[in-house]
């Protein structure tokens, strides 16, 4: 199992190099613009552009950017395994189909570590220059995109595996899951939104919008939601997360240990 | 381990696929012997071995390694297995002193010195990465991983396919080593006859997917010839002891199997010995029986 931890690791240092150095550009950029807008020229621009610069950088450099490296890493050593025949090497090896997917997945959980470690630096740098206080929600959201993304990879490895390595048709199953799931989700909050107004006696004007009043009483509402799960839930987000995870690594020996046929 | 006679014993292997089947395999692998695994492509060498290596689920029949079943024994037996493929199967960003890390984390007998013995036997540098060696670099470097792990038993699917002569010399010669030890056993396919030729104690041929022959090499030698005849002399042999023969414009060349009551029945006749290569070639024709 360690030797192919110590693989995986090898595989990803180059890509971990440059993917720190992006990252370390970025958050450098990250550091300047806020001080632009604290003391330069950014801050001279109309109020809703600085609220919006300083929006993204909030969010997107401590929730997302590493979390992009840390997918873009994995998916790469998948990648290097099926184009170097390593699969096919690897049932030569004296090691189990569990210590092969659970290596993997163990190298996957480091790098979810390693990545959730930064994104709290990073969110706490932001907390000093933005002067705000801890939000213990950002704890719930670093983690829980964190994790979701050690399942989307966890996906993506039974995928593979399931295809025995036909990249390409198991990306198209991937895209058409991913675009279901996004499709299906988007309709499906439309849908919710819609009956949401039309339960209250909310009807759309003349260019087809919702009353502001509506709008307010769905983000009171959305409000209402995320801290009944925050405060009573909160628990079920790791439980389902976990049991993906379980259920992928499951399957992912069983897909291991089907020999081709 | 227990002790046992044949490295690998396959018994009735059959696989099939749509327009190819795997058919009814049997032959054992001696301990301590090389065996050659003759074929011309697509001949179902490569579907054995990756049988014999549980990548493929065979349809039926057993195999037996160092005596023991090779699924239900399976992380035992690939202890002392050692693979080499036709192809590179380590990633070609890695170089050997990471594959040397990585592998001496996996097998218990894992030498690093050995194998770097190896790398400096076969002028491999550590530091390279495996992309950019040749053809030949990675071949040796198959085997250096190969031959680094005291793995009593290689099986090796074309691994002297695309290789110079000077190259494959040199890893025949390290094969013979490797079979110095009485414990050690190859299985290497190929359908470069002449390296056989040369290192196997035992062949194997088959064709389509069908087993044609099995034994010791002296053996199978001995008992093959080419009757070297006129037109009219060939319409006097009894076909029934004919593989198969080439015609052509100056007479027949027909190989048969039974060279000693051949000799006998057709004395005065020209028998020459036959190489592997002329009666993997006469076998492959046996269904035309006649061909030039």
């Amino acid at each position: 199992m360690k030797g192919i931890m110590f693989k995986e690791f090898f595989l990803s240092k180059k890509f971990t190099v440059f993917g720190l150095a992006t990252y370390l550009i970025a958050f450098t950029m990250f550091v300047l613009v806020k001080l632009s807008i604290l003391y330069g020229n950014i801050g001279k621009l109309p109020p809703k552009t600085v609220a919006t610069a300083e929006s993204v950088l909030y969010y997107v450099m401590p929730l997302s950017l590493a979390l992009v490296l840390y997918v873009s890493v994995m998916t790469n050593n998948t990648k290097h395994d099926i184009t170097s025949k390593w699969n096919r090497y690897a049932y030569t090896l004296p090691l189990s189909e569990k210590q092969i997917i659970g290596a993997s997945y163990l190298y996957n959980a480091v790098g979810f570590c390693a990545v959730t470690i930064i994104n709290f630096i990073v969110y706490f740098i932001a907390l000093a220059l933005y002067g705000d206080k801890f939000d213990y929600r950002m704890l719930f959201i670093i983690m829980g995109i964190g994790a979701l993304c050690f399942v989307v990879l966890g996906l993506n490895k039974l995928f593979m595996l399931i295809f025995k390595g036909n990249t390409s048709r198991s990306r198209t199953v991937l895209c058409c899951i991913y675009m279901g799931l996004y499709f299906g989700i988007g309709l499906g909050v439309g849908q919710y939104i819609t009956h949401f107004f039309e339960s209250r006696g909310y009807e759309l004007d003349d260019q087809d919008n919702w009353p502001p009043e509506a709008s307010a009483e769905f983000e009171k509402h959305i409000a209402k939601i995320v801290e009944t799960v925050k405060d009573n839930l909160w628990w079920s987000v790791p439980i389902i997360l976990i049991t993906l995870g379980v259920i992928f690594f499951t399957l992912s020996v069983k897909a291991l240990k089907r020999r081709e046929n | 381990m227990a002790e046992y006679a044949n490295a690998i014993e396959i018994k009735g292997l059959t696989k099939k696929y749509d327009g190819f089947t795997l058919d009814d395999m049997s032959f054992n692998v001696p301990k301590g012997s090389i065996m050659g695994f003759v074929g011309q492509n697509g001949a179902g060498k490569s579907t054995t071995i990756n049988t014999i290596l549980n990548i493929i689920k065979p349809d039926s029949g057993t195999i037996n390694i160092f005596g023991l079943d090779h699924i239900k024994d399976e992380l035992r037996i690939k202890k002392d297995i050692s693979a080499v493929f036709d192809e590179l199967p380590f990633h070609e960003e890695l170089n050997a002193r990471q594959l040397d890390k990585v592998l001496r984390n996996i097998f218990d007998n894992w030498s690093s010195e050995t194998f770097n013995g190896y790398l400096d036997r076969f002028a491999l540098p550590s530091k390279k990465k495996f992309a950019k060696f040749s053809k030949g670099m990675k071949m040796k470097l198959q085997i250096a991983a190969a031959l680094s792990h005291d793995a009593k038993l290689m099986i090796m699917d074309e691994a002297t396919t695309g290789l110079d002569p000077v190259v494959r010399n040199e890893i025949l010669d390290i094969f013979l080593e490797f079979l110095q030890d009485e414990d050690h056993s190859i299985l290497m396919s190929s359908h470069i006859t002449s390296d056989l030729e040369k290192i196997a104690d035992s062949v194997t041929f088959i064709d389509k997917g069908k087993l044609l022959l099995t034994g010791y090499k002296d053996d199978i030698l001995a008992d093959h010839g080419i009757i070297k005849c006129t037109k009219n002399d060939y319409a006097n042999l009894d076909k029934n002891d004919i593989i198969s023969a080439r015609i052509t414009d100056f007479g027949a060349e027909a190989m048969i199997s039974n060279r000693a009551a051949c000799e006998k029945k057709y004395s005065g006749a020209v028998i020459d010995s036959a190489t592997l290569e002329e009666i993997m070639l006469y076998y492959v024709n046996r269904e035309k029986k006649e061909w030039s």
